[in-house]
């Protein structure tokens, strides 16, 4: 043994005091804050909330940066507790004897440690929303991310570690912790589902599967500037436990101020500029749009999605192959902004004048956005604030291939004209009667024009916001085009050969197609049963529409006969289709010569593709009969309410 | 400034009815102060009051020449003072290095290359640069001990207040940090407590013995260990008469106490006289509590 010091007994007498003690210390606490278990698992969950909320959307930057607000929501609450810890740590570890014979005072310990583990959980936060950016971008994202938006999430993840700090200085019981984060999980929560304005002033917007839409007009500064006011009234009220000193006083005063501010000016109706620049986007795109030409296809397209068109170009270029050059359609792809701008009365509040002004704005604004597309190829339309789906390539290869094979594009523009007042009572004379609900089908009122009043008598001729398809069952042209598509995309050949292998129940029509799931219409009991709304989205999924905005109904015959033809010989079925291009896309050849030309099977019954998906059609119709919500939902039955697509 | 480092004039303290310390005086200056006194005696009341963790319900205090009272003062106090406490926590999950660069930046040491050469150098001093990068977690008790004193070293205090910082350690670590305070207290005041009296008499230039609150003795170690020549004393059998009596290893027994006549009295250790002075019921609750 030796008792003999390896070193003398040097001498420090003088401590350095160039750098203050709370800026060293904030440095310690950060590093401590950075690698703390419970901040790696408030990342890990939110990079997995983040990479969870829309996987199988095409990444928009600008709308997927409202979504880093509640993604980083567990990261939140990870570093709400590292807050608290750090601050109740020396009374947790019984190192306040030790901390108090230090000179550092103890307001100058709490500051250290309050800006120190502050500043790491929004670090941690920014990293994290950077990588998601670049994850996004990676995924084929396009646009430009709101700088705005994104920083929500990193000042939320400071926000709510300065509440923890807060929480654990005055507060050292290692349980309030966990109690400070039930309150105000709980406050959020509340705050979120709070009608009227209220819900502003939650610390982030739930937005799971669609962006909010009102965010697009959302003052997003006034928001942030509300979470700074709040940060700082919890950094003074903190820093408050350690006496009335007139720093913290001051700062709790400016917080309060600029949290009240703030938060009005984030909970005001928007401008008549912002407004204004809204409706531009969507009503003239043309004053914002890039063109690029690539052989027949003309793409117009907002700045800063030009990398698209190399996504969507293969496609439509693949769908075209088969048809010979001199029969290819020439197409114009647009991008086209579609706010959800009817939410914004609910947002605003009902009956207050802006919120009037903006409902009759977005009524026009729906009804100008139905009328997109005529004569020319519309894809469908790209939200401002939302996002497309990833099976967008499969929308765009249908619209192509039925483009090209002559069926209608949109809705109400079927044969350049719209439907008729007479066409309308038609068909929809047996469900008025029945009553309706809201999400049903009910002509719309008239597009307002100058000196005239809302909600006048429709006239005859008068176009109507109706979303009506057509019907193209028993043509050939149908087949010819589902098999465009799908050759052209693979997610639709999938989906074509498991309908045909399983019934419709058995494509993934997105939200359940083969779900059993109580469903309650408005006027009715509940009843148990395979979800109607979900079948009719199975009529029109084959073609990765929803039941609102198919052009032409999606037909299982059809679907059948492509899934047939792409086990055919692909070479010798795109010749034989090549050679007789006119006949296969004339509206008159019937589908049995498709089945004949191939020799395909014939397609099954209404009832046997009922069958095939689980469904007892006598039950099917008396259930139909009881609750007619969908035209749809008739159309499989062979109760055919559509005009035919000519 | 005066070359006392700890003026106290008397001093009481309570903790509701207890009294735990009852007008204490004492002046330490230069060198190694040793307390010594059984368990409550107030030996822990004091070193905290010496280390500005506790205030006195009255009495005077001055430390370094400064007023604790004085909250400007008090920081001064602060910047020249160590402390180990008798039960030191940590932050278990930090390591050693982080553990003693934490508390260098709560005593100001906040430019990064100074202090990282300080707690570098006092990590060493106490002879734990091996483990230097070890979570304190994994230490041994006697590890943790050298941890609390390495954070004491800091800045190369002039009071350097140790609260029993031998208590739990092996004789080998007791060597060693009679090694390095003996060192240290080369060009400074130490004031430490101990139940160890070897301790005291191996370190110590002056030595307090505390008795439920007062200071009982006050000297050198040799003048308390001159407090019992004469009064110890050997025999084969147990002599009711000795206050304190126990039977040693070779079969004989050792009485302290007023000697018979004719006994055959002995050398007197630290010990003997401490046991002499604490009475035999405290010595020996403290004898079983050591």
């Amino acid at each position: 043994m030796t008792t003999t010091m390896a070193e003398p007994v040097a001498a420090h007498r003088v401590p350095s005091r160039a750098t203050p003690v709370w800026a060293a210390l904030a440095r310690r606490e950060l590093r401590f804050t950075l690698r703390h278990p419970l901040l790696l698992a408030g990342l890990v969950a939110s990079a997995w909330v983040l990479w969870s909320m829309n996987p199988d959307q095409v990444p928009h930057l600008g709308g997927f940066s409202t979504y880093v607000g509640l993604g980083l929501a567990p990261l939140a609450g990870g570093v709400l507790l590292v807050g608290h810890l750090a601050a109740s740590r020396a009374q947790r570890h019984q190192t306040l004897e030790i901390e108090s014979t230090a000179p550092a005072v103890q307001r100058a310990r709490t500051l250290g440690r309050l800006v120190g583990t502050t500043a790491g959980a929004v670090l941690a936060a920014a990293a994290l929303t950077v990588a998601y950016m670049a994850y996004l971008y990676l995924r084929g994202g396009a646009g430009t991310p709101d700088v705005g938006e994104l920083l929500v999430g990193p000042v939320v993840a400071g926000l709510a570690t300065a509440a923890g700090v807060a929480a654990g200085t005055w507060l050292p019981n290692r349980f309030i912790g966990l109690l400070a984060l039930g309150v105000l999980a709980g406050v959020q929560i509340w705050l979120q589902d709070a009608p009227g304005t209220r819900h502003w002033f939650a610390w982030w917007h739930t937005v799971l599967w669609h962006p909010n839409p009102d965010l697009w007009i959302r003052p997003t500064w006034g928001h942030l500037g509300y979470l700074a006011g709040v940060l700082a009234a919890v950094g003074a009220v903190t820093m408050l436990r350690h006496g009335l000193r007139p720093v913290p006083v001051v700062l709790l005063a400016a917080g309060l101020v600029t949290t009240a501010a703030a938060g009005a000016v984030q909970a005001r109706p928007p401008r008549d500029a912002a407004v204004d620049e809204l409706f531009v986007h969507v009503e003239e795109p043309e004053r914002f749009w890039v063109t690029i030409e690539q052989g027949s296809v003309t793409y117009r397209v907002h700045p800063g999605y030009e990398r698209w068109v190399d996504k969507w170009d293969p496609v439509i270029q693949r769908t075209l192959a088969p048809i010979p050059v001199a029969q290819r359609p020439a197409l114009v792809v647009e991008e086209r902004h579609h706010p959800y701008l009817s939410q914004l009365e609910e947002e605003f509040g009902y009956g207050s004048a802006a919120a009037d002004a903006l409902g009759a704005r977005s009524e026009a604004l729906d009804w100008a956005i139905g009328l997109f597309g005529s004569g020319r190829l519309d894809r469908w339309p790209i939200r401002v604030n939302a996002t497309t789906y990833l099976a967008e390539l499969e929308p765009l290869a249908v619209s192509v291939a039925h483009r090209a094979a002559g069926l209608p594009l949109a809705p109400v523009s079927m044969e350049g004209r719209p439907f008729t007042d007479e066409e309308i009572a038609a068909i929809t004379a047996p469900f008025v009667e029945e009553g309706l609900g809201d999400g049903g089908l009910q002509p719309a009122p008239p597009k307002a024009t100058p000196g005239e009043a809302p909600g006048s008598s429709p006239q005859p001729g008068d176009r109507h916001q109706l979303t009506l398809a057509c019907s193209a069952d028993g043509q050939a042209r149908e087949v010819v085009a589902a098999w465009l598509a799908a050759r052209a995309s693979d997610g639709l050949a999938d989906s074509y050969r498991r309908i045909r292998a399983g019934g419709p129940g058995a494509a993934d029509a997105g939200y359940g197609g083969d779900a059993v799931y109580e469903y309650a219409p408005d006027a009715g009991p509940a009843v148990r049963g395979v979800s109607w709304a979900s079948l009719g989205w199975l009529r029109a999924n084959p073609y990765g529409a929803d039941t609102s905005t198919a052009a032409v109904l999606g037909s299982p015959t059809a679907t059948d006969l492509a899934a047939q033809l792409l086990d055919r010989p692909q070479g010798e079925v795109a010749a034989s289709i090549a050679e007789n291009w006119n006949v296969w896309t004339d509206a008159t050849t019937p589908i049995d010569a498709i089945v004949d030309e191939f020799d395909l099977e014939p397609a099954p019954t209404p009832e046997q593709w009922l069958a095939r998906g689980g469904l007892d059609p006598a039950e099917f119709a008396e259930s139909l009969a009881a609750y007619p919500l969908d035209l749809f939902e008739h159309d499989l039955l062979g109760d055919q309410p559509y005009p035919t697509c000519r | 400034m005066s070359d006392v480092a700890c003026d106290i004039t008397d001093l009481t303290k309570r903790y509701g009815s207890t009294v735990a310390l009852d007008h204490v005086t004492a002046s330490i200056s230069g060198g190694v102060t040793g307390l010594l006194g059984p368990n409550g005696a107030g030996k822990t009341t004091l070193l905290r009051i010496a280390a500005t963790v506790l205030a006195p319900d009255s009495g005077a205090v001055a430390l370094l020449g400064r007023d604790p009272g004085n909250a400007r003062e008090r920081v001064e106090i602060r910047r020249r003072l160590g402390y180990m406490p008798q039960e030191p926590g940590f932050h278990r999950n930090f390591t050693v290095i982080e553990f003693v660069d934490y508390v260098a930046i709560l005593k100001e040491l906040t430019d990064r290359k100074a202090r990282h050469d300080e707690v570098r150098r006092v990590v060493g001093l106490v002879e734990l640069s091996p483990v230097a990068h070890n979570k304190i977690r994994a230490l041994s008790g006697g590890m943790r001990r050298r941890v609390a004193l390495a954070q004491a070293l800091i800045g190369d205090p002039e009071l350097l207040i140790l609260d029993e910082p031998t208590a739990g350690l092996d004789p080998e670590q007791r060597l060693r940090f009679r090694d390095t305070i003996s060192r240290l207290a080369e060009d400074r005041t130490v004031i430490l407590s101990s139940h160890q009296t070897d301790d005291i008499a191996a370190l110590c230039s002056a030595v307090f013995v505390m008795d439920r609150g007062r200071v009982a003795f006050r000297g050198k170690p040799r003048q308390l260990t001159a407090t019992a020549e004469g009064k110890v004393w050997m025999s084969g059998q147990r002599d009711p008469a000795a206050r304190v009596a126990w039977r040693t290893g070779e079969g004989r027994y050792r009485h302290i106490g007023t000697a018979p006549a004719g006994a055959a009295t002995i050398e007197p250790t630290i010990e003997d006289a401490y046991l002499l002075l604490v009475g035999a019921e405290a010595a020996l609750t403290e004898a079983a509590a050591s």
